[in-house]
């Protein structure tokens, strides 16, 4: 009833207000279909419902928001039928009003309640976003009021709690953050955009309660404290000078519980005494990021480091993966897109982690540029979890044709961010070539070659993709698991079952898209292999898939 | 203008300014102890390579509260991780065993085990992760009074390998809804390969092994009434297969809720084959 009337209250103000001049009303539209194959026990998909049985997943938002002097109101319709978003092994239908909000600027003030999406400087000490590939949706269920206090400085407090499906935590977090700009020379390219905020979250007395009787079975000695609040702080600024642009964002967090899963922990086996890795512990943590960019024509580069040591900041404790978080700590890694080279992408480390990137592009001059890309990841005591460098190149004919091509160097920690065996080295060098037939036709051509001894060997993969502007994209695909030579010489026999278990296997894919101003439909017979997904840093590892994909999306 | 900056920077200062806590006191697990037995149902598999992690932990707690206290078993049902390596002499995984675990709830990491399948507050899942949760759950739920009692009495001929399998409830308060009684036999001490981190031990003693699920894997409906000292009595007959140790063989029974997603575990017992 509660929901009726809000929905009933929503269109009622929007149809009041919508004779007025200034009035807008905008929304979006996106819906999945999965059309799941039979399961197949070799690609893994046996056991998970929608292969074995259900046969179709459904996803769906319908935003709508509106617009009149000042005041904006929203709401979005969610429906999940057995989706496997949320847990790619498993099933979930749920349906309902999965965002509200009103916002309303009087003079200086910004006042706004439901949920909310913001973030403070990069989002280091908070975020609530929406990612729909990952299902991560943790909009602030509360309350926000900003204050403009001069053309150049204003701040904003809010308090509430995260969303968790149609449902919400119970940690309640309240935050603030000022934020200004500073241009001491209105004549010159030199300003500050500096920034501070601060979040403070309390678990609920259900979380203590369970970290209460978890700490009482450790061992006296090893036993923590505990509390219930725990407080982040970021100061961050932003400085522009000519042609370069550095941002600086220290965070710090007071002591917060948190689940370390390399912490020892004693325990009594058989009457003697073992460790165990993995306890709750209680510290202090710290993250500390920096992006220098110097740009001018023809020439670009970005560094970028950051450092994190036990910054976890979650719902609670034993909120791992890619659901309860708070804050979101910056990816380091290049945004792969092409199928092979992104096929192993390294998740942030939360608990550790140490990591530079270089990215560079330089034109040559009007036909070629170049680029590199360079990234390390490691844990705080060095280990390397991830290596990738990327020389890259891209030749223009005129408008007729482009070809880019590359390679990537990959060094890949798999059993830290897979839990499989221990490194991969591989080498992917990939060209993408474009063709314009005219203005209105054109062809595209991928390939990359994937070559390396780990996981499950090498693959090749390749795409060709005709264009029929502004309507019509049809394309075709295949990524290729390459026959190892003489598995029973080369793989210990008891490893021969899973790294040969793709040997000779195709993984195609077969689309079309049709455009038609902002309204987009595709429908793709998808065979895909197992593989981890990730989103701006934050991945997980998901089954393959094997079916046919309806997407709809339209903005309005 | 200064009176609203006045006003904003009093809030700030005192939404953060309270920091000081009252110490919260870690309990003393020994005391308070019922007559309840905790079942643990841990879901593994021979090819996860973190899952003897998690009955390490089942182990070290079983020692400290003791098997009459603490009941574990480890359902083979972890998807690929469950399949086979060549050189296993065992499948532990098998329809119904799986069939055991989709009842319980959807399952997402391994190894994750169910606490008296109870459903924790904003957990999508009777089944929990990681497994340094399972003990604080473990001593909640030893702290309940338990509703009723569950006794177990097996007789077992070796010559023709014929189980029969008697089970007592003994309610020890009236109680009404749906009940089920679930009936499972484990194996201990199993040699067979095993993933340990990246390591494939190929006599790893596999522990609390579920080898058959005698009752429904949902669990058989209890239609008699539960009233207060009035027992309820159900057998089983069943024929243990050859090679199975009938020495390291139990069987365990637990009374549980058949709602969803409630489906908590009132009671469990375990008795050996052979005492």
């Amino acid at each position: 009833m509660k929901r009726f009337t809000l929905v009933l209250s929503f269109f009622v103000t929007c149809s009041l207000g919508y004779a007025q001049n200034s009035s807008h009303i905008t929304g979006s539209f996106q819906a999945n279909g999965n059309f799941f194959f039979a399961a197949d026990s070799v690609l893994g998909t046996a056991g998970i419902p929608q292969y074995d049985y259900q046969k179709f997943g459904a996803e769906t938002w319908l935003a709508l928001n509106y617009s009149h002097n000042g005041f904006d109101a929203g709401m979005r319709f969610d429906m999940f039928n057995n989706s496997n978003l949320l847990n790619p092994n498993d099933s979930y239908s749920d349906v309902g009003i999965g965002r509200w909000y009103v916002h309303k600027q009087i003079n200086k003030f910004d006042l706004a309640g439901g949920y909310l999406y913001d973030q403070i400087g990069s989002g280091i000490i908070y975020r609530a976003y929406e990612e729909r590939t990952l299902m991560i949706d943790n909009a602030l269920f509360g309350a926000q009021v900003g204050y403009q206090i001069n053309d150049n400085w204003k701040v904003r407090a809010f308090t509430g709690r995260q969303k968790q499906q149609f449902d919400r935590y119970g940690t309640i977090l309240r935050g603030g953050v000022i934020e200004g700009f500073v241009k001491p020379d209105s004549t010159k390219n030199f300003s500050f955009a500096p920034g501070a905020g601060i979040v403070g979250r309390t678990y609920t007395d259900e979380t203590i309660e369970d970290s209460k009787f978890e700490v009482a079975g450790y061992f006296p000695q090893e036993q923590i404290d505990l509390q219930f609040n725990s407080y982040a702080a970021t100061l961050f600024n932003t400085l522009s000078a000519g042609d370069f642009t550095w941002y600086i964002e220290a965070a710090g967090k007071t002591k917060d519980v948190i689940f370390d899963p390399n912490a020892p922990r004693s325990v009594l086996i058989n009457n003697e005494l073992d460790t165990l890795n993995g306890k709750l512990v209680n510290r202090r943590g710290y993250t500390v990021y920096s992006s220098l960019a110097y740009s001018r024509k023809g020439f670009g580069i970005t560094l970028e480091a950051k450092r994190t040591k036990d910054f976890s900041f979650r719902q609670n404790p034993n909120a791992l993966g890619i659901q309860g978080a708070i804050n979101f700590l910056p990816p380091m890694a290049k945004q792969n897109t092409y199928r092979l080279t992104a096929r192993f992408a390294p998740a942030t480390q939360e608990l550790g982690e140490q990591s530079v990137q270089l990215d560079m592009r330089y034109k040559v001059n009007k036909k070629l540029s170049v680029g590199l890309n360079i990234s390390d990841i490691q844990f705080l005591d060095g280990t390397e979890l991830y290596r990738e460098i990327t020389p890259e190149f891209t030749f223009k004919q005129k408008r007729k044709w482009q070809l880019i091509g590359g390679l990537q160097i990959l060094k890949y920690n798999i059993f830290v961010y897979q839990g499989k065996d221990s490194y991969v080295d591989a080498y992917t060098p990939y060209a993408e070539f474009l063709y314009k037939f005219s203005p209105r036709k054109s062809i595209r051509i991928e390939a990359q070659y994937l070559a390396t001894e780990e996981e499950f060997g090498s693959w090749v993969n390749g795409l060709v993709e005709v264009g029929l502007a502004p309507h019509w994209i049809f394309y075709a695909s295949d990524m290729y698991k390459l026959k190892h030579k003489n598995p029973e010489q080369n793989i210990p026999a008891e490893k021969i079952k899973d790294k040969t278990k793709y040997d000779g296997t195709h993984f195609p894919s077969l689309g079309i898209v049709y455009s038609h101003k902002s309204n987009r439909v595709s429908l793709a017979y998808v065979k895909q292999v197992e593989g981890i997904n990730c989103a701006g840093g934050i991945c997980r590892l998901e089954p393959a898939f094997h079916g046919v994909r309806l997407t709809l999306n339209s903005s309005f | 203008m200064k009176n609203y900056l006045f006003f904003l920077s009093s809030a700030a200062i005192l939404s953060f300014s309270a920091c000081k806590e009252e110490p919260i006191i870690i309990p003393d697990p020994s005391l308070n102890v019922t007559g309840r037995t905790v079942l643990v149902e841990e879901v593994t598999g021979v090819r996860c390579q973190n899952c003897p992690l998690g009955t390490q932990t089942l182990v070290a707690l079983q020692q400290q509260y003791g098997k009459e206290k603490l009941v574990v078993v480890s359902i083979h049902a972890a998807g690929v991780f469950s399949v086979p390596y060549p050189s296993s002499a065992y499948n532990f995984s098998t329809p119904e065993i799986q069939e055991l675990a989709n009842y319980i709830g959807p399952l997402e990491g391994f190894p994750t085990a169910s606490i008296n399948r109870r459903l924790l507050t904003n957990e999508p899942s009777i089944f929990i992760n990681p497994h340094t949760r399972w003990g604080g759950e473990v001593i909640q739920d030893l702290q309940k009074d338990p509703s009723l009692a569950v006794s177990i009495d097996n007789t077992f001929n070796p010559a023709s390998r014929a189980l029969g399998i008697k089970v007592g409830i003994l309610p020890d308060q009236a109680l009404s809804g749906d009940y089920r009684l679930t009936v499972l036999i484990t194996q201990d001490s199993i040699v067979d390969p095993q993933l340990n981190g990246v390591t494939l031990v190929q006599n790893y003693i596999h522990r609390h092994v579920v080898r058959d699920v005698v009752s429904a894997p949902s669990g058989d409906p209890i239609n008699e009434p539960f009233q207060l000292g009035i027992p309820i009595n159900k057998t089983y007959n069943v024929t243990l297969p050859q090679g199975w140790e009938e020495g390291h063989c139990s069987v365990v029974a637990f009374v549980h809720r058949a709602g969803t997603p409630d489906k908590e575990v009132l009671q469990a017992t375990e008795k050996y084959i052979i005492e």
